[in-house]
């Protein structure tokens, strides 16, 4: 009896400690490589070290692991904890259900291992949101063989590279993407306290932040020492071919530098006026817990593992961070690391990234002021005050979404109204034809299974978002609400009259007056230009390409073969290299234009030239499919009617103009009607090659509304957006079926 | 309207040798003249030549009065109706019909009267408004005949116009294709490779093989004087029977036949004879200095009126052409009388017709045994 109570008793206890060792713990981070093994490497030892707790990882992939997080964190699906940038924490926090602070399980001992800086990038709105993983900001890298010693302020450091600058040559002292506001940030922040003011408000047009702007456009305009049209790639070779001194980059930059160049990194000058030194932007990595997570406590114990000093070093020497755990700077292996040393040397003067919502909002509309400044093509006051101004709205537009409580909190009752009516027509519909419905599912059922899949298909992939896009675009979804219940979205018609009730075409008056480009009538001229152009370009220089090919002319099958191979690159490829093409330093084109003696063109700082960028390129991306077709119509176009044309006297215009266009009517129509429909949503060639360029002017309908969905996160609009284009394109759709229609009838 | 020259008129296609090694052909103002021959012998690239469709290598080829080796087709002022009629299919019957007049930009008015007359012509008033689709293999023919009478022409250019259609209609086309000749008496040159069409249609005949021009002349000429054996061979249905012979010097000789005679001295020993179907006339009510042959039946095709009779065994054979009267069955022997004036000789070799010596001997003539 004892012996059994006893058995019973050590089984109980056993399945207690199962059950406690079955506590299992889901991390995801977008690791690869050396940063993963390093990570996983600490995750088992961790599991080694004790029973209760399992930990497993998960590595997302880079490009879409912010898009899981937000499609999984707010659903309860997520992991309990994950590794990611802080910046999207004051999104995350303020749309709800998708992070949790860690107030209630922190000890003040363990924050006492973080600098403030990189603790305050975790704080959002009073609440401490996770630890400080590691971070990354810019510095200043610089070629020893060309800089004996780092400058000490900005008026050396422009001093020393101007004695390197040799434009002719293409050789800068300085070189950096300085029009992307992640960049520019190091010169807000100098001056002042950077896009927001002390209370978090927006303040872009502040003096500080004008100031800002102004001395870049001198380094830029006057001083003429970085590069035109700068990006990252292009830094980095300038740097690697030795024809930037300097460079200011981050540590994601160290692995692609060429191991010939002889490089060493330092912290940004103080800036000359007032003593202050640049104070780049620091992208902190956090870890963070899911507000869903069974385990928090255990998760956090995770947190504080991660970030103790012996992880952190294990990160830095084996994954090559820089962790937020200065602790482990003084490990001897990494305390003699001239480069992490740089760096860490720089967190003193860096500044957190503001975790802000409204940040995300910034980016793309600061950089296109950026470049139109630097330019000469705006004054810097002006454009600050006026992209404060449209950041204001945009804002406003974002906080509007999240506190509206007296909209109502239900949806309208027509939409109630409308869905029982669809109910019961469809019922009614299928009551009323179910002879032939069961009719017509006898005869063809393997016809019927055979599509099943396809139908299914289409439900879920085309219908279902379909939908789904309609019902947003009612409603004024933007990424604070996404997850509120839809009744306190709904909206009605609001978003569809701010598209086509804006006619507010122009911006200020009299000589300063200027076209509205985020305008939707714009837009829509831009694209309708766009698609006819292009359609009426490919169309024409393909026809006379095959028209040509058609004639046993020397070397045609050579000549197609050449002709078809733009064809076989990904479209995503060619419009990089149309756009590196264009680049008005470095391009070749203008390159071109300069050895026949012509100025060159700066290609996407006009409106007409930045379009015909474009068009270039998506012209020489349709010709393939165009001349294709064209060739195979014209084959099938009998030699004899050309001979009985001749024959009859006709000459070639006359022989092209009444026997090969309306023969090759048939294959030219489709053509044209499939290019239109193409064209008009071309997304990649505008958003890569000129990229809407100047400030969005370029935009056509499909890529405004990729930006108003995300760059300024309102799903909502730019769902109506979506919409508009559909109702287009469906019209257009109308109207082609009843031309080739009419042209059946013809034949 | 206006004749067309030849002289020796070369085409070659690249490297190939020539496909028309040189012709030399005169075609008379207002003459109708065909073209036959086997196919692949020439006859569309010489009918394309004049079009000007094709090149001429060397030679010259002159329409009336002008050297159009270097003329393009359309200064050429010729019409041509193609195999497969080659109508526009996007365009109506009536502007198919306008389309040479559009081209030299003729006033509408004149283009209408112009079309609707050709259109009355042919028949085609009523179908003016459709397009070729909905046309009958015989309508687009008349269409595509329309389209080259309207222009009014130098000259007609025909390249089998007719072998698309069927036996009916091809002999009610060929009528129309007559009458128009008639009518307008346009020079034409039509080419073909059915003989029927060529003797009923030709105010001469021209006969190609292999690119070179065998014989020229109007049908009964082709057909009783040939000058070959292979115009001799072409012309008529079933063709003319040609045999072997030896020459012995007294007489020819083979298996069939032994027609003795004197004076054949001076020809080769290795002859040909020809003679037509229906120049061997049953033996019986045949004048008696024809000579005879006797041979085994061994086919009959019987025609109703007449029967063309397979005679002879191993290695010779003849047809005979004979009244259908009489009851005949393969395997018996059949004498048979050659009509003395309607036997041809030919050269073995050359296979040129030999015209020095009249091959029998009228008196002499003796039945073979
Ligand atoms: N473009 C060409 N290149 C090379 N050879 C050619 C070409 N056109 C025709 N030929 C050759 O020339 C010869 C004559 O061709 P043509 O078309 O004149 O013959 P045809 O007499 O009209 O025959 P058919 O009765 O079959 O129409 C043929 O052997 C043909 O293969
Ligand atoms: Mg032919």
């Amino acid at each position: 009896m004892h012996l059994i109570q006893r058995a019973l008793a050590l089984w109980l206890c056993l399945c207690a400690v199962q059950a406690v060792a079955q506590e299992e713990l889901l991390l995801w981070h977008g690791y690869r490589g050396a940063e993963r093994q390093a990570l996983e490497q600490l995750l088992d030892d961790y599991n080694r070290s004790q029973s209760q707790v399992r930990v497993r990882a998960l590595a997302v992939p880079f490009g879409s692991y912010a898009d899981k997080l937000s499609a999984a964190l707010p659903r309860g699906q997520g992991p309990d904890l994950f590794i990611f940038a802080h910046d999207r924490i004051g999104g995350w926090a303020s749309a709800g259900h998708s992070i949790a602070p860690i107030d209630d399980f922190v000890r003040p001992q363990v924050l006492e291992r973080f600098p403030d800086n990189l603790l305050g990038a975790m704080r959002y709105q009073g609440s401490l949101y996770g630890l400080p993983f590691n971070f990354k900001s810019t510095a200043l890298i610089y070629n020893r063989a060309l800089i004996d010693s780092p400058p000490a302020t900005t008026a050396e450091m422009i001093a020393q590279a101007r004695a390197h600058t040799d434009r002719q040559h293409g050789r800068f002292g300085l070189a950096y993407s300085y029009t992307e506001p992640f960049f520019h940030g190091a010169l807000m922040n100098g001056f002042g306290s950077g896009p927001f003011d002390a209370q978090n408000r927006l303040a872009l047009d502040s003096d500080t932040n004008v100031r800002s702007v102004q001395l870049l456009t001198e380094w830029v305009r006057t001083d003429g020492v970085l590069p035109e049209e700068p990006n990252s790639t292009l830094v980095t070779n300038l740097f690697n071919q030795g024809r930037a001194a300097m460079v200011i980059s981050g540590p994601w930059m160290l692995g692609e530098i060429d191991p010939q160049i002889d490089y060493a990194v330092a912290p940004l000058p103080r800036l000359s006026a007032s003593g202050t030194p640049l104070a780049p932007w620091v992208a902190v990595e956090g870890l963070f817990l899911s507000p869903w997570s069974d385990s928090k406590e255990a998760a956090y114990r995770l947190m504080e593992y991660l970030t103790a000093r012996e992880s952190a070093e294990q990160m830095a020497i084996a994954g090559g961070q820089l962790p937020a755990n200065l602790g482990a700077f003084e490990h001897p292996q990494i305390a003699s690391n001239d480069v992490a040393m740089a760096f860490r040397q720089q967190l003193e003067t860096a500044v957190p990234i503001p975790n802000l919502p409204e940040m995300t909002l910034l980016w793309k509309p600061l950089e296109n002021v950026l470049k139109k400044v630097v330019k000469g093509a705006a004054q810097p006051a002006a454009a600050m005050q006026r992209l404060q101004r449209d950041l204001q709205r945009d804002i406003a537009a974002l906080q509007a979404s999240q506190s509206r409580d007296a909209g109502p909190a239900q949806l309208p009752a027509w939409l109630w109204g409308l869905g029982l009516f669809l109910l019961l027509a469809a019922v009614t519909a299928l009551l009323k034809l179910r002879r032939r419905i069961a009719a017509t599912w006898r005869h063809n059922r393997t016809a019927y299974l055979y599509i099943l899949p396809a139908m299914l298909g289409m439900l879920l992939l085309v219908f279902f978002p379909l939908l789904y896009g309609l019902l947003l675009s009612f409603t004024d979804t933007t990424l604070l609400n996404e997850n509120t219940p839809l009744a306190s979205r709904w909206l009605g018609l609001d978003n569809y009259v701010g598209i086509l009730g804006d006619w507010n075409l122009w911006y200020g008056a009299g000589a300063e007056r200027s076209i509205n480009f985020d305008n939707f009538y714009w837009t829509l001229l831009v694209t309708v230009c766009w698609t006819a152009s292009n359609v009426l370009l490919a169309v024409g220089l393909a026809l006379l390409l095959a028209l040509a090919l058609n004639k046993p002319i020397f070397g045609r099958a050579w000549f197609r073969v050449l002709l078809i191979l733009p064809w076989a690159i990904p479209n995503y490829i060619t419009a990089l290299v149309w756009k590196g093409m264009f680049h008005p330093q470095f391009g070749v084109i203008n390159q071109a234009l300069q050895i026949f003696g012509i100025a060159p063109v700066a290609w996407f700082d006009s409106v007409g030239a930045s379009f015909f960028t474009g068009l270039v390129t998506n012209v020489w991306l349709s010709i393939p499919f165009m001349m294709v077709v064209i060739l195979g119509g014209l084959q099938s176009i009998p030699r004899e009617l050309y001979e009985a044309a001749r024959v009859e006297g006709a000459g070639r215009w006359f022989q092209f103009r009444e026997i090969t266009l309306p023969l090759l009517k048939p294959v030219l129509i489709p053509a044209i009607i499939l290019s239109v429909v193409w064209t008009f949503n071309m997304f990649n060639v505008i958003y890569l090659v000129s990229d809407g360029a100047p400030a969005g002017a370029n935009d056509i309908l499909i890529t405004k509304a990729f930006r108003i969905g995300f760059e300024k996160y309102q799903y909502a609009y730019a769902a109506a957006y979506s919409m508009v284009i559909l109702a287009l394109l469906f019209c257009y759709a109308l109207w082609q079926t009843r031309i080739s229609r009419t042209m059946e009838a013809a034949r | 309207m206006a004749s067309i020259e030849f002289k020796r008129v070369e085409k070659r296609y690249a490297d190939n040798p020539p496909t028309v090694p040189g012709l030399d052909l005169h075609i008379r103002d207002g003459e109708f003249m065909v073209l036959v021959g086997p196919s692949g012998c020439g006859k569309s690239t010489t009918l394309r030549m004049i079009a000007g469709l094709e090149s001429v290598t060397s030679g010259e080829l002159w329409i009336g009065d002008r050297l159009v080796n270097e003329l393009q087709p359309a200064a050429r002022d010729v019409a041509m109706v193609f195999q497969n009629y080659a109508l526009y299919p996007h365009m109506t019957v009536f502007d198919n019909m306008a389309f040479g007049l559009r081209v030299r930009k003729q006033p509408a008015s004149l283009i209408k009267s112009k079309v609707e007359q050709a259109a009355d012509t042919l028949g085609l008033a009523d179908l003016l408004a459709r397009k070729p689709g909905q046309l009958s293999g015989g309508q687009c023919q008349r269409v595509a005949l329309g389209r080259a009478i309207v222009r009014d022409p130098q000259v007609f250019l025909f390249d089998e116009p007719l072998s698309n259609l069927d036996a009916e209609l091809r002999v009610q086309m060929r009528g129309n294709i007559g009458r128009l000749h008639r009518e307008f008496a346009t020079t034409s040159v039509y080419v073909t490779h059915d003989q029927v069409e060529a003797m009923t249609l030709g105010s001469r005949i021209a006969i190609l093989n292999r690119g070179e021009l065998m014989q020229v002349g109007t049908p009964m000429e082709l057909y009783n004087d040939p000058d070959n054996v292979f115009v001799a061979g072409f012309m008529g249905s079933p063709p003319m029977n040609i045999v072997p012979v030896q020459n012995r010097g007294a007489g020819l000789k083979n298996a069939l036949l032994d027609l003795p005679r004197a004076d054949l001295g001076g020809l080769a020993g290795e002859l040909l004879l020809g003679i037509r179907p229906e120049k061997l006339h049953p033996a019986a009510g045949s004048p008696d200095h024809w000579p005879r042959l006797r041979a085994k039946v061994e086919m009959v095709e019987t025609l109703g009126a007449e029967m063309l009779v397979h005679l002879g065994d191993g290695s010779e054979r003849m047809i005979a052409r004979l009244p259908g009267l009489q009851l005949l069955t393969p395997g018996q022997t059949l004498e048979l009388a050659l009509d003395p004036d309607a036997i041809y000789l030919f050269d073995r070799h050359s296979r040129q017709r030999i015209r020095t010596v009249q091959p029998v001997a009228v008196a002499e003539a003796v039945p073979c045994t």
